[in-house]
């Protein structure tokens, strides 16, 4: 009985209940990632046309896309402007 | 009247869509609402038997649609509820057979003579999903606290939001109280922590959903059932009473051996009360 006891507490941070958590997070975080792809395109697409109003860029230069950082989910965009020298 | 259409959807099979949708039809009625709850799960029907209404088939959803008959024809009367009306699924056809244009047109005018249209989603996220989506103002998510049926719930989730559904809620079902503090089972938190929608319903694990299955009665009609008493609950949260959402609590131990069972952490009772 006191070994059940003493199992039941040690296992409590990694519970059955804690794992299925994590999991089923990270699994959402990838599905999410992948369903938005198909929409990233006409994003990337609508943004380098609005940023081209302002400013001459090189599409062929430039990076976009979801990236996963912990449990947060961010858009990164990085766009190489033509003519511009620092 | 305009009564509003509400469809009861999953993405995953088998996390009791069909039963919350019979059951939160009855509660409506209960409270004297005049309510048609429409199967759209055609080829799979089930609501029917889940109200014990399988024998007074004579014309379906997909025989409204095609215009072989009048939609009073194909309104199936609820034994028990006043006012609950029953529309089946084709058994015999595929879910193509019909379209969301079909089905919206169905429930516009069955909003002219019901407080509240309840549509009976098919699982998955196929056209009969989109079929069933496209017709409804609000949603009603069904899932149960399993890494699978949370996963696909967050799915439909999405999808809900990008369609012209204004609102989604969401109902945990089958919560077992005794296995998440056994830390065996999530609860309710980490669902609602892991989707973007609020709860409407927290629904125990209840062994008497069973046997009101079998009987061909919703478990709304049993006062003793904890899954009935907060099916009623969701049912008077639709309809705008302010309820507070309770997470279910395991039943106290009765006897000696159960708290002993309890403390040794093996009890093996599943059913809970709110």
């Amino acid at each position: 009985m006191f070994d059940r006891l003493i199992r039941n507490r040690s296992r409590r941070d990694n519970t059955p209940r804690q794992v299925a958590k994590e999991r089923v997070q990270s699994a959402i975080r990838r599905d999410r990632m992948e369903v938005a792809a198909p929409e990233l395109s006409v994003l990337r697409e609508r943004m380098l046309y609005t940023i081209g109003e302002h400013l001459s860029v090189a599409p062929e230069f430039t990076e976009f896309g979801l990236r996963g950082e912990g449990d947060e989910v961010f858009l990164v965009s990085r766009v190489r402007l033509q003519n511009h020298r620092r | 009247m305009s009564g509003k259409t509400i469809v009861v959807t999953s993405g995953k099979g088998g996390v009791g869509k069909t039963t919350a949708t019979a059951n939160v039809g009855a509660a409506l009625a209960l409270r004297s609402n005049r309510v048609a709850v429409v199967d759209t799960d055609i080829g799979l029907r089930n609501l029917d038997v889940v109200m014990g209404l399988e024998n007074r088939i004579v014309y379906d959803l997909v025989d409204v649609v095609e215009g072989h008959c009048r939609i009073e024809q194909a309104l199936i009367k609820d034994k028990h509820a006043g006012e609950l009306y029953l529309i089946a699924a084709a058994q015999t056809r595929d879910k193509d057979c019909i379209t969301g244009k079909q089905l919206i047109g169905l429930c516009r005018r069955l909003e002219d003579d019901f407080d509240y249209v309840i549509v009976d989603c098919p699982a998955g996220i196929e056209q009969g999903f989109k079929n069933a989506i496209s017709a409804a103002q609000e949603a009603l998510v069904v899932t149960t606290p399993e890494v699978s049926a949370i996963r696909d719930a967050d799915r439909v989730i999405g999808l809900l939001y990008a369609s012209s559904v204004r609102e989604a809620k969401l109902i945990i079902n089958r919560i077992k109280p005794e296995m998440v503090r056994q830390g065996n089972m999530m609860d309710a938190s980490d669902v609602l922590e892991t989707l973007a929608v609020d709860a409407i319903g927290l629904v125990p694990s209840d062994d008497r959903v069973i046997t009101a299955t079998n009987n061909g009665t919703p478990v709304v009609y049993d006062p003793t059932s904890p899954s009935g008493r907060e099916f009623v609950r969701i049912a008077a949260r639709i309809d705008g009473d302010h309820i507070p959402i309770i997470a279910p609590v395991e039943e106290p131990p009765t006897s000696l051996m159960d708290k002993v069972r309890n403390l040794m952490g093996i009890n093996r009772r599943t059913s809970a009360h709110v």
